[in-house]
């Protein structure tokens, strides 16, 4: 600081801090690498698309396929140490990618007919899981699940709507986050405390 | 089903704004050390935290997030007591983990309490340090100390500690438009893997405190000047015509009746511009007085804090989901970091009862930035001023010391290891 050469009066200086290595980042090689082939996969799918003559320009999907997957890796990673969030967001995202990916394909709709109830359904049925095995910390996970339950109900919107040629898988998940909600509703107490702590304004 | 009824509190008015301007570099976590004259014991630290927390129960909150705001619901995870193995202010909420929002670790002589800002600010976090310190005293000399722990001069009871002073004393219709310039920003390359570099220097508080009157002023105003001129000395001509900005906590307690251990802290702003005012000492020195004096009163504090109530308040931003709030304060917070140059704040002097003097040698505090912060405390005749910065160039620090060294006050200078 003064620049000029210190001078030990005789006592050992104590350190005031303590030294603390660098840490390495965890991930970084394996996700580079993806990060490359994705990178990859897209330009060479680009350049197929506009060079040979298709009609359509389904190279979109592949991009769109592969921006949800790194959508799904990072929230996966971001939000690995609460499951019954990263469950849920995973439902989300999956259901909105492939409604996405129907969508541009031609609206085939076998993304509401088949896979947005089942998705729903899975991510009904895996957090009720994750509430049994962790009821211990019952509290940090149940409001999830009551966001899973009003989720499923997605799927009546389908029916009522008749956007669903295929009407039991939609059926299927409606019923089950009814059945889930009046559950919550009968057996959980202090349920309404929980509500209001979550949506004080 | 287990019944998990658990209690909660809202947010303070002020802690609103720290969890969403939170990140990897601005941690929002700031340190108090009270460096002993001997090593610290681990064990009996442990067992004096154990009992501190029972008196700040509100230190066992974890931060939650609901719809429209965010919450502190009260957990029953255990403090644990660890030797210091991380960078000073490293991030303590992590929104995807539940965990306390402080920490207390030792090394050496040093105890440091890490504190998350939404839960509390410099004076509430000092209570608590103190407290912390004269239990683990009564622990560790229960000889010297044979009627109990050294009670602190601080008796609150459990309501007043929990209580939002914001809430009770701030009337947010009195609020007063803010003038928005622009000031000099501290540029560089910085410090890897978000640390922040730390340089504290002791002085002698009596002979600081002499300076000052040799100059008419306050401790710091003083610091303030000789700061506002060593960032001058650094930043590019260019860049002169910008003012000098100081952004400086004020703390509420002392102008209104409160003992909450919360948040109740507004701050003031206070430029110097170099293009219209010259560069001696003596300019600046009474430049800033005045400009204390015309902020630091009632009536401007309110208007000043009021502004921030108003919006809490306001309908339209009490039902927009949080997501959206979250975007929308870091882009006020980004708008009013340019207004500022860096933070200089004065926690003032701290008191510990007669019986524990003569086994503390200091105390210091440090805050997280994202670029340069000041901190100032002192104990009895050690004042320490401490740096910390993001920036590998450490030229301000050493103009800073240097001209308090030429003003006759010595200065002794400890930092982190990479400095």
């Amino acid at each position: 600081m003064c620049q000029n050469q210190l001078i030990s009066d005789g006592k050992p200086e104590k350190e005031v801090f303590p030294e603390i290595p660098l840490v390495q980042q965890k991930y970084r090689l394996a996700l580079r690498i993806l990060m490359f082939i994705s990178f990859i996969s897209i330009t060479v799918c680009v350049t197929i698309n506009i060079l040979l003559p298709f009609k359509t320009f389904w190279s979109l999907i592949v991009i769109l396929g592969i921006a949800g997957m790194w959508l799904s890796i990072y929230t996966a990673l971001k939000k690995r140490r609460n499951i019954s969030k990263n469950l849920l967001w995973q439902a989300v995202l999956i259901s909105a990618l492939v409604t996405g990916i129907d969508w541009f394909t031609g609206w085939h709709k076998w993304s509401i007919n088949f896979v947005v109830p089942s998705v729903f359904v899975f991510a009904m049925l895996s957090n009720s899981i994750v509430l049994l095995i962790m009821h211990r910390r019952a509290h940090d996970f149940i409001i999830y699940l009551v966001v899973d339950g009003l989720l499923g109900l997605i799927p009546l919107i389908f029916l009522l709507t008749g956007w669903a040629n295929v009407i039991w898988p939609s059926l299927v998940c409606v019923l089950l986050s009814l059945t889930l909600l009046a559950a919550i509703l009968i057996f959980v107490r202090n349920m309404d405390d929980e509500l209001k702590k979550r949506l004080h304004f | 089903m287990k019944p998990y009824k658990k209690e909660w509190t809202r947010l303070d008015n002020a802690a609103k704004i720290f969890p969403c301007n939170t990140n990897a570099q601005d941690t929002k976590v700031f340190r108090f050390v009270c460096q002993l004259k001997e090593p610290v014991d681990g064990t009996m630290l442990q067992k004096a935290l154990e009992e501190t927390i029972e008196e700040f129960p509100i230190y066992k909150s974890v931060l939650k997030s609901g719809f429209f705001w965010y919450y502190l619901e009260r957990s029953n995870i255990k403090p644990l007591v660890h030797m210091e193995d991380s960078p000073p202010c490293g991030p303590l909420y992590d929104k995807n983990s539940k965990r306390l929002l402080f920490d207390v670790s030792y090394f050496g002589n040093r105890i440091n309490l890490e504190v998350f800002h939404a839960l509390t600010d410099g004076t509430g976090a000092m209570n608590f340090l103190k407290t912390l310190v004269c239990k683990y005293l009564f622990y560790k000399h229960p000889d010297h100390f044979r009627d109990g722990p050294a009670k602190i001069n601080y008796d609150a009871s459990a309501h007043q500690k929990n209580e939002d002073s914001f809430l009770k004393h701030i009337n947010p219709s009195l609020k007063g438009k803010k003038k928005l310039s622009r000031a000099v920003q501290i540029k560089g390359a910085k410090l890897l893997e978000y640390r922040l570099g730390i340089i504290e220097g002791t002085v002698s508080t009596s002979k600081l405190l002499e300076t000052a009157r040799k100059y008419n002023t306050t401790i710091t105003v003083l610091i303030g000047a000789l700061l506002i001129k060593a960032i001058y000395k650094e930043i590019p001509a260019v860049n002169r015509k910008r003012p000098i900005v100081l952004t400086i906590p004020v703390n509420l307690r002392s102008y209104f009746e409160s003992e909450t251990a919360r948040n109740f802290f507004g701050i003031i702003n206070v430029g110097y511009a170099f293009s219209e005012l010259d560069d001696s000492v003596d300019t600046i020195i009474n430049t800033l007085n005045q400009k204390f004096k015309k902020q630091l009163t009632k009536e401007n504090i309110i208007k000043s804090t009021g502004l921030f109530l108003a919006i809490e308040r306001n309908p339209f931003v009490r039902f927009v989901p949080l997501f959206i709030k979250d975007i929308v304060l870091k882009i006020a917070n980004i708008i009013a970091e340019r207004q500022r140059t860096c933070t200089l704040s004065n926690i003032g002097r701290v008191e510990m009862p007669e019986s524990t003097e003569s086994f503390i040698e200091k105390f210091s505090v440090y805050n997280s930035t994202d670029r340069l912060g000041v901190w100032v405390c002192s104990y009895k005749d050690k004042l320490t001023i401490s740096f910390t910065s993001v920036f590998k160039n450490t030229e301000i620090q050493k103009n800073f010391f240097r001209s308090l060294a030429n003003m006759g006050v010595g200065v002794e200078i400890a930092t982190t290891p990479d400095q």
